[in-house]
């Protein structure tokens, strides 16, 4: 696919000159203000391997080659706070892992400036509301997630403890933007009694997003479609509140969110739809209102510390663009109830967070009972609104040190995961794995180090049980190789195949740069209605990142 | 004890709340009403939307999409306006080892590239068109390709394409005769592409319900007649002149001559790639 200059010539110049003269330059804080920034890159060399299904991409038809790179610098001078970034996208397979996508121009850019107590910034926004149910602007690059609302923001300080911001703008799509209009307002707080130890942060969100009229007119066009049974009603205007609290006492903190949302357009893809001839199908628009509740309780203490959350929604799909799906115009975040995993195996079945309803709760407890261990226990349970399974988790991990000399973590994995409802595969069984493993890690001298890593993947559904070991040599400061190789040792699918691994990491100052040799297994993710394949990668990819 | 200041900014939010909630929301227009009709000027020449769905019988949603353009199809929505091809391509095209046919193409695949790999199945590509709020041609929410081809209707038909079509039951040659006649002087760069679908060929499909051995399949794409990427139209586009071409295809024997449908549609060359006039008429009246 061929993309699009995102930028006349002139604007270029100009930023190059100023990264050339940035990459000669000190950076030392003086009268000319504090020059910074940082730049990320990533280059993949595709080799076609059709044992693992890495082919029939463009970059493995003849391509061969696709990078990304993301070149940040900021500026801060007299109170004001200005940034550029440009973005760079050659053949890359982030937007789409199908497909190829082409193109480079400035990605973002921002002024900030504080007068007083007022706070005034234009351009590509960050920012979120609460824990960001109902608003949140981020990027995630692995994911390609740049949702920066290119608008203006203004802050006023309502005394000490409080303030008051109002956003509006449009939300970034690549280098474009969505056409609906997105405004926003907060109002934030702190409030704290001296003769108590108790500590309140309050807070009040409310954004509204306003579709524009082609998007509109498109609505209706679909929904004049309809049979009179499914017809809705579309409004221009969608509106999210959300009231949210930390309470802070000690040891304890406790967070808790309420959101709502009125009624909005979306696609529900359980949703029964009467067809023209008289027959009911799945899959339609809808207008529903929607809700999320969560909150997490935090304690710790003398060599422990437990979190305990709980969430429930429903009918929480927030776009900017009721057309989109998957990770595209996605105004809000909702928080993740499984545990994060690390390891290989452990992570190979994440829930997707599911939009239209789940319930669920999570716990994690760590705690030492000496000096030279720790333990996390952690649960996970995620079932739809009426109860059926989505994902349960148990896992346990044992961390002991040695000082100076070793580290040993061994643990167990436990988990049941919905396939058929997180990838739309009908009538499969939930998957259920068991997977030990154990991550020991020996220091040579003061200078040199050695990883081994073992996991072992048992279950009989999917693509069946697979071993994991990792070897990895570190040379500090500069040196890390890393060999791993995940194998499917016991598949239900295919024939038994090696995915290797090759690593070398080289850091220096700030820069860290990696090149590495890939076999990665593919993967069919379904969403929405709408199914994905992340494909099996086969080839090289090297990376560098620098901080100045 | 909260603050002048605070209670303020508190009673400046509420009312913002109660202004804001109020609007005139858009009226759904009544498609099969009989005073509801697209517009035909100049000329009223009929303007006719192409829709390219990419499919595959391991794509689970994939029958949903079919029925919903059943639905796009049926006489109350866009009926004979709406031209309709599914290419069977790219992962979930793949036959399974029970099925009888397989329904993938070398010029499938081919297109497929062509107009962007979809991020997702099914998806569909409606007049080669990349819309607005869109990252490229494909539009993966079937729930949603009401909305654009109404979009495309709305444009004025500028080409009128006819066609004729022989068969030889015998020896199986079909000859197709496409005649161009514009409405007014065209002066772009376009190419003519010329293709066979089939209809109702049952063969196995994963469903929402599971595998089933004899789903009905439409609209499948069978081959193209013209080059892949279309002919160019070399011919100068005049207002009131007509352009013939004449095809040729011997029609395999699996495929049934009953259920075979000719779509010829005119498009702009890439890049632009966008559909100008597309038409769609049965191999045997």
């Amino acid at each position: 696919m061929i993309g699009s200059l995102a930028l006349d010539m002139k604007p270029i110049s100009l930023f190059f000159g100023l990264v050339f003269w940035t990459c000669f330059s000190v950076t030392a804080q003086n009268d000319r203000g504090v020059l910074s920034g940082n730049f990320q890159a990533n280059a993949n060399f595709f080799i076609e391997d059709t044992l693992i299904g890495a082919t029939n991409t463009p970059q493995y038809d003849h391509q061969l080659y696709g990078a990304d790179a993301w070149l940040n610098l900021n500026y801060a001078y007299k109170g004001f706070d200005l940034g550029v970034r440009f973005d760079l996208f050659n053949n890359s397979n982030l937007l789409n892992p199908q497909n190829s996508y082409t193109a480079e121009g400035i990605g973002r850019w921002y002024i900030k400036k504080r007068i007083n107590k007022l706070h005034l910034s234009g351009g590509y926004l960050y920012d979120q509301i609460g824990s960001g149910i109902i608003f949140r602007a981020y990027e995630e690059r692995p994911l390609l997630i740049d949702n920066a609302l290119l608008g203006i923001r203004l802050g006023y300080d309502l005394g000490e403890n409080w303030q008051i911001k109002a956003l509006t703008g449009r939300q970034k799509q690549q280098f474009n933007t969505y056409s609906s209009v997105i405004k926003a307002l907060t109002l934030e707080g702190f409030v704290t009694n001296e003769e108590s130890a108790i500590s309140l942060s309050p807070g009040f969100g409310i954004v509204n997003r306003t579709h524009d009229d082609e998007t509109m007119q498109r609505l209706v066009s679909s929904i004049s479609t309809f049979s009179v049974t499914d017809s809705i009603a579309p409004s221009y205007n969608t509106y999210a509140a959300t009231i949210y609290n930390t309470l802070s006492l000690g040891n304890i903190s406790w967070y808790v969110e309420a959101a709502w949302k009125t009624n909005d357009v979306f696609f529900d893809p359980f949703a029964v739809k009467t067809n023209r001839d008289g027959s009911t199908s799945e899959g339609k628009l809808v207008n529903e209102t929607g809700s999320v509740y969560y909150s997490a309780l935090s304690i710790s203490g003398k060599g422990f510390g437990l979190t305990l959350e709980g969430k429930r929604t429903e009918n929480f799909i927030f776009r900017a663009n009721p057309f989109v799906s998957l990770n595209r115009g996605m105004i809000n975040f909702l928080p993740p109830m499984s545990r994060f995993n690390t390891y290989r195996l452990t992570s190979r079945y994440t829930p997707a967070i599911q939009e239209l309803g789940e319930k669920a709760v999570k716990a994690d407890l760590k705690f030492r009972p000496g000096q030279q261990m720790n333990i996390t226990l952690n649960f996970s349970n995620i079932t739809d609104l009426q109860n059926n399974l989505l994902y349960r988790e148990g896992y346990g991990e044992i961390q002991i040190k040695k000082k100076r000399k070793w580290t040993l973590t061994g643990g167990l994995q436990f988990q049941q995961y919905n396939q058929e409802i997180f990838e739309t595969k009908p009538d499969v069984p939930i998957v259920q794995t068991f997977i030990p493993f154990v991550d020991y890690l020996y220091k040579i001298d003061r200078k040199k180090s050695l990883r081994i890593e073992l996991q072992y993947m048992k279950t009989d559904q999917d693509f069946g049980s697979w071993l994991f070991g990792l070897v990895e040599y570190a040379v500090a400061p500069k040196w890390t190789f890393t060999l791993s190789d995940m194998y499917n040792v016991d598949p239900k699918k295919t024939k038994k195949i090696h995915y290797p691994r090759l690593d070398l990491f080289y850091t220096i100052s700030s820069n860290k740069f990696s090149l590495s040799y890939i076999k990665q297994v593919e993967g069919v993710v379904c969403s929405g209605g709408i199914c994905r394949l992340e494909p099996a990668f086969s080839g090289f990819r090297f990376t560098a990142a620098s901080t100045f | 004890m909260i603050s002048t200041k605070i209670k303020f900014a508190t009673l400046f939010v509420c009312c913002l709340l109660v202004m804001a909630c109020t609007e005139n929301k858009p009226i759904i227009p009544c498609l099969s009403c009989e005073d509801n009709t697209f517009p035909t000027e100049p000329n009223d020449v009929l303007k006719k939307v192409l829709m390219e769905e990419f499919t595959g019988v391991r794509c689970v949603n994939c029958p949903q999409a079919k029925t919903e353009i059943e639905n796009l199809q049926s006489e109350g929505v866009f009926g004979n306006k709406l031209v309709v091809v599914s290419y069977h391509a790219g992962f979930f095209s793949r036959p399974y080892p029970q099925s009888n046919q397989d329904f993938q193409t070398s010029q499938g695949n081919e297109i497929l590239s062509f107009l962007d790999e979809p991020i997702g199945f099914p998806s569909g590509v409606i007049n080669r068109k990349k819309f607005s709020g869109e990252d490229d041609l494909q539009i993966e929410q079937f729930a949603s390709w009401g909305g654009f081809v109404a979009q495309e209707l709305e444009e004025p038909a500028l080409l009128a394409i006819n066609m004729e079509t022989t068969f030889n039951v015998d020896n199986r040659v079909v000859n197709i005769s496409v005649n161009l006649s514009p409405v007014q002087d065209i002066s772009e760069d376009l190419n003519l592409s010329v293709l066979l679908i089939e209809n109702e060929v049952a063969d196995v499909q994963l469903t929402p319900d599971g595998i089933i051995d004899n789903y009905v399949q439409g609209h499948v794409f069978r081959t193209m007649i013209s080059n892949t990427f279309g002919d160019p139209i070399n011919e100068p586009l005049s207002a009131g002149q007509s352009i013939s071409s004449i095809f040729s295809y011997t029609l395999p024997n699996e495929w049934r001559a009953e259920n075979i449908k000719v779509i010829a549609f005119v498009h702009h060359r890439n890049p632009i790639k966008e559909v100008f006039q597309a038409e769609e008429i049965p191999l045997l009246e």
